[in-house]
């Protein structure tokens, strides 16, 4: 029997016709048609396991780190679409990091990527903590290295979210890095900082006190710094009334007022 | 001995071998470069893995399918045949072939680190470290694609095999990890036979997934002690090998 070309078009349009359309017979649908097969299209991809990691970065952990962490970069932002940032799903990007980290933690290339970019999200309030948490957890595993990343953790849990207590937790950490190892003195700073926003004058004073009487080689732009924050809050002190005043502050506050004066 | 190197080199050179591979590294690494530069930070970290992890799979890939299908048609060509029926026995034939086509990978791998060593800010130690542990790698595979197509009657078959014992390979590491920490799976019971089928099947198979680390590029070899477990296992596996080539050869009949 033969079948004419025609016939073969026409029959092959129909085929494929139903194909894409689907089969739906009432209100029963028999095959829905490719047409309703898309591509999975979510936002932040979900998170594999350890051991999926371990299999599929055949050996070279560094090319499977760089190629996800790409991958998170890019998030949300594929095929010709543009998520706002308020939009993703934070606890899973907050696995992806971790995961990721586990891979390479030297590298500065998620951290930055977490508290630079994701860190601008618009929905601060439900995101920013697992931001802060990752940048805590990624520089506790170094923390003479990658100070830096407790500084941007204590600055989204200060100045985005708020949360003192939660920044003060932090600024510890930094206050706690042994004294041989060479970090800004600003940063070992932070936590009288945070504790004077807090009201806390007194105890603030005293950190300061404490890296002057620590460290021994302190530029002369930091030590003014220093002095005028003390000067500044046994000043405040002095005008609440309501705190006792170290005497060493006192004394160094007075003995600074009276090098100006002379001056 | 010599004349068959030649004469493998000549095949490459009549195959396109060099041309084509340079192509396709050239190829990914401007896409790896390319890749790195949108990154957010990190972008010359990011080129350096990129390329080094494509051009492993790519040369690798284009040595296992260059050796598999030259000693398959050679076979078929009967080209073997004209080259043992010469005073050369069939060891020095298996050695000759595996020297030739290690020679190709050579030629290959050495423009290659030369390449990341001049276009990137690479750690110099930790370059020189990935570039051997490559050459150990490629000579390895050499080994076994040779071993496969002298073995398997077709070239299909010996690179499908190829493909199977490398990849196998590089999950070494996937395969312990899981065997130490079955509790991973939670939906899934490895049971007796198959902890004891994963554990010979480690013993046999070379642990590639200790060959080419990108990380050295980065960061430096920083006590890496990978050194001593890619050399030793290419001296134990790439001898077995080609006593293997070796053996089965010398019992076929032509």
């Amino acid at each position: 029997m033969s079948v004419s070309r025609p016939y073969l078009i026409i029959l092959f349009l129909i085929l494929q016709s139903i194909f894409w359309y689907g089969i739906h017979i009432g209100e029963t649908t028999l095959w829905k048609g490719s047409r309703a097969i898309k591509p999975n299209l979510d936002i932040v991809p979900v998170v594999d396991s350890e051991a999926m990691v371990k299999a599929i970065s055949f050996g070279d952990n560094q090319f499977y780190f760089r190629a996800m962490g790409y991958e998170i970069q890019n998030a949300g932002d594929s095929f010709g679409r543009t998520t706002p940032l308020k939009n993703y799903d934070y606890s899973e990007l907050y696995k992806w990091l971790v995961l990721l980290d586990k891979l390479d933690p030297v590298s500065d290339y998620l951290p930055s990527m977490a508290s630079y970019y994701y860190g601008a999200t618009q929905n601060p309030k439900a995101h920013l903590p697992y931001i802060v948490d990752y940048l805590e957890n990624h520089a506790d595993k170094m923390p003479g290295k990658k100070w830096w990343w407790y500084t941007q953790a204590i600055y989204h849990a200060k100045h985005k979210l708020n949360d003192l207590e939660r920044a003060l937790e932090i600024s510890e950490k930094l206050s706690d890095i042994p004294k041989d190892i060479k970090i800004p003195l600003w940063a070992r700073q932070m936590r009288a900082f945070i504790l004077e926003q807090k009201g806390e004058y007194k105890q603030a004073c005293e950190i300061i006190l404490n890296i002057l009487d620590t460290y021994e080689e302190v530029s002369e732009g930091e030590l003014n710094f220093m002095l005028y924050f003390i000067k500044d809050r046994v000043k405040a002190m002095e005008l609440s009334g309501d705190e006792k005043i170290d005497p060493r502050c006192q004394q160094l506050y007075e003995s600074n007022m009276k090098k100006h004066s002379k001056n | 001995m010599f004349t068959t190197i030649r004469y493998i080199l000549l095949t490459a050179l009549r195959d396109w071998l060099f041309g084509g591979l340079f192509i396709a590294l050239c190829l990914a690494a401007a896409i790896s470069s390319f890749l790195g530069s949108t990154a957010l930070v990190e972008k010359s970290q990011m080129s350096i893995s990129f390329t080094a992890g494509s051009t492993r799979v790519i040369l690798l890939t284009g040595i296992i399918v260059f050796v598999c299908f030259h000693v398959r048609r050679a076979f078929e060509n009967r080209e073997i045949e004209v080259i043992i029926s010469r005073p050369i026995s069939r060891e020095s034939f298996v050695i000759a072939y595996w020297l030739g086509f290690s020679l190709i990978s050579l030629l290959l791998i050495a423009p290659l680190i030369a390449a990341i060593g001049i276009f990137w800010e690479v750690n110099l130690p930790g370059l020189l470290y990935w570039g051997s542990s490559i050459i150990l790698e490629a000579l390895l595979v050499v080994a076994f694609s040779l071993f496969t197509a002298l073995i398997l009657r077709s070239a299909v078959s010996a690179v499908m095999l190829c493909f199977g014992f490398y990849f196998l390979s590089r999950l070494m590491g996937f395969f312990l990890f899981i065997l130490e920490k079955p509790y991973l799976f939670r939906e899934f019971n490895f049971g007796v036979v198959t902890e004891k089928l994963l554990n010979l099947v480690s013993v046999i198979i070379p642990r590639l997934d200790q060959y080419g680390k990108s990380d050295w590029l980065i960061y430096g070899i920083n006590g890496d002690l990978s050194f001593q477990i890619f050399v030793t296992q290419s001296l134990i596996y790439v001898p077995f090998l080609l006593l293997m080539a070796i053996f089965d050869f010398k019992c076929r009949q032509f």
